[in-house]
């Protein structure tokens, strides 16, 4: 026996699942080589921790249910026990049957039933399109009509633009007049300004002028 | 009644006897997969998958007394198949895995309900770290109580590669719980 043998029996011996001679064995080799005896008691432990896994809770209960196919004689045997057994029943089942594949190859081929004052028409995959045409004074009163629509929008988009333009004339109109009335109070400001300054101006040179004059005469009336 | 008898009942046309073999093997059909995914919804979805292809296949099982190997085998299949199409979202490096528990100590903990809770989803984050041929072994052997010559034929695969894949399972786990820092009381804690 050697440690290799003895590692390949640790699983077994773990879980309980070693053949007694190789039980007895392996334990007697354990107590010979404590580093083997370390080593699997740190497996059990492992074991043991592994086993304190608390239980899950329970899966809802499945169930398998089996599909409810059915082959075609089933299926037309069903649909056999569908149809009518009286004569009666079995005669108006004929017409509706008649009916509903009349209707059904009409669509098919696009039957088109008409009915005009000249009599009935019937074609097949399209549908006919009848034009009708305007009588002489028809037209002419249609032309007419027309014209007076024309002439009656054509004045009223005149009218239309006459009064706008009037409008837009008036708002043009007042704004020149109220630049007018601006431009004269500027200039009346002005005005009034230029005048107090040349009075201030006339007011100083008559001041100068008189101190000129005092001075001229002053220096006369001391000369000798 | 045997699986067997049902198998052979189903194969006659009797419906019923079919739903009582889903009934018998439904559960443990569930737990397996939940344990593999640590997921009640993916649990489900396997376990609906696993009947479903069971009702469609069962005609090709010869063997009726074979029957509970085989289940296995259809739900580890999708298990597997369902793992490869979102292998991102289970399979996650050690290394990757940052996680401090928070069970070190039981007395610490206001109530055994908590602590199961946690202890629950600690032990289901370390099954799912296991590469899935370690997982599935693990989980036969832990949860489902399967022999490993059970595990092996459910499997087809040696009786020896099981013990091999069970031993580096639990080495990993080991690993796992002493990265985790996950003291012994936990297992006392009674």
């Amino acid at each position: 026996m050697n440690e290799q043998w003895a590692r390949s029996l640790f699983m077994d011996y773990l879980y309980d699942e070693i053949d007694p001679g190789d039980k007895q064995k392996l334990e007697q080799f354990l107590k010979e080589h404590p580093s083997l005896q370390k080593e699997l008691h740190s497996l059990r432990q492992t074991h043991l921790k592994l086993q304190q896994m608390p239980d899950i809770e329970p899966a809802p209960r499945l169930l398998v249910v089996e599909s409810q196919r059915r082959s075609l004689r089933q299926w037309l045997q069903d649909a056999k026990s569908l149809l009518p057994r009286t004569a009666v029943g079995k005669t108006g089942f004929a017409l509706a049957l008649s009916l509903l594949l009349l209707f059904f190859a009409g669509s098919v081929a696009r039957v088109h039933i008409a009915f005009t004052d000249n009599g009935a028409s019937i074609s097949l995959g399209y549908t006919p399109v009848i034009n009708e045409g305007l009588t002489q004074q028809e037209a002419q009163a249609l032309i007419q009509q027309n014209q007076q629509e024309q002439a009656a929008l054509l004045s009223d988009y005149t009218q239309a633009m006459n009064q706008q333009y009037d409008a837009q004339l008036q708002q043009v109109i007042q704004y020149l007049e109220q630049q007018r009335l601006e431009d004269l109070q500027l200039i009346g400001q002005n005005m009034e300004q230029l005048q107090h300054h040349t009075y201030y101006r006339w007011n100083q040179t008559n001041r100068f002028l008189d101190e000129v004059l005092q001075t001229v005469r002053y220096t006369n009336t001391n000369e000798p | 009644m045997t699986d067997e008898k049902l198998i052979a009942q189903y194969k006659n046309g009797n419906m019923r006897a079919f739903n009582l073999l889903v009934e018998r093997w439904q559960q443990r059909v569930f737990r397996f997969a939940y344990h593999y995914f640590g997921s009640y919804d993916e649990a489900m979805e396997i376990t609906q998958k696993t009947f479903i292809r069971a009702h469609k296949k069962i005609h090709t099982l010869n063997h009726s007394d074979k029957f509970s190997s085989w289940i296995y085998r259809i739900a580890n299949n999708l298990c597997l198949d369902e793992s490869k199409r979102a292998g991102r979202r289970w399979s996650t490096s050690l290394e990757a895995v940052a996680f401090h528990p928070v069970i070190q100590d039981a007395d610490t903990h206001p109530g055994r309900f908590v602590q199961q809770k946690e202890l629950k989803l600690l032990l289901q984050r370390a099954l799912n770290q296991l590469p899935p041929p370690q997982r599935t072994v693990v989980i036969m052997k832990e949860y489902e109580g399967l022999k490993f010559r059970e595990i092996a034929e459910i499997l087809a695969i040696p009786e020896s590669t099981v013990k091999t894949r069970m031993y580096s399972g639990l080495k990993t786990l080991k690993k796992l719980f002493e990265q985790w820092n996950i003291e012994p009381e936990v297992i006392n804690y009674e």
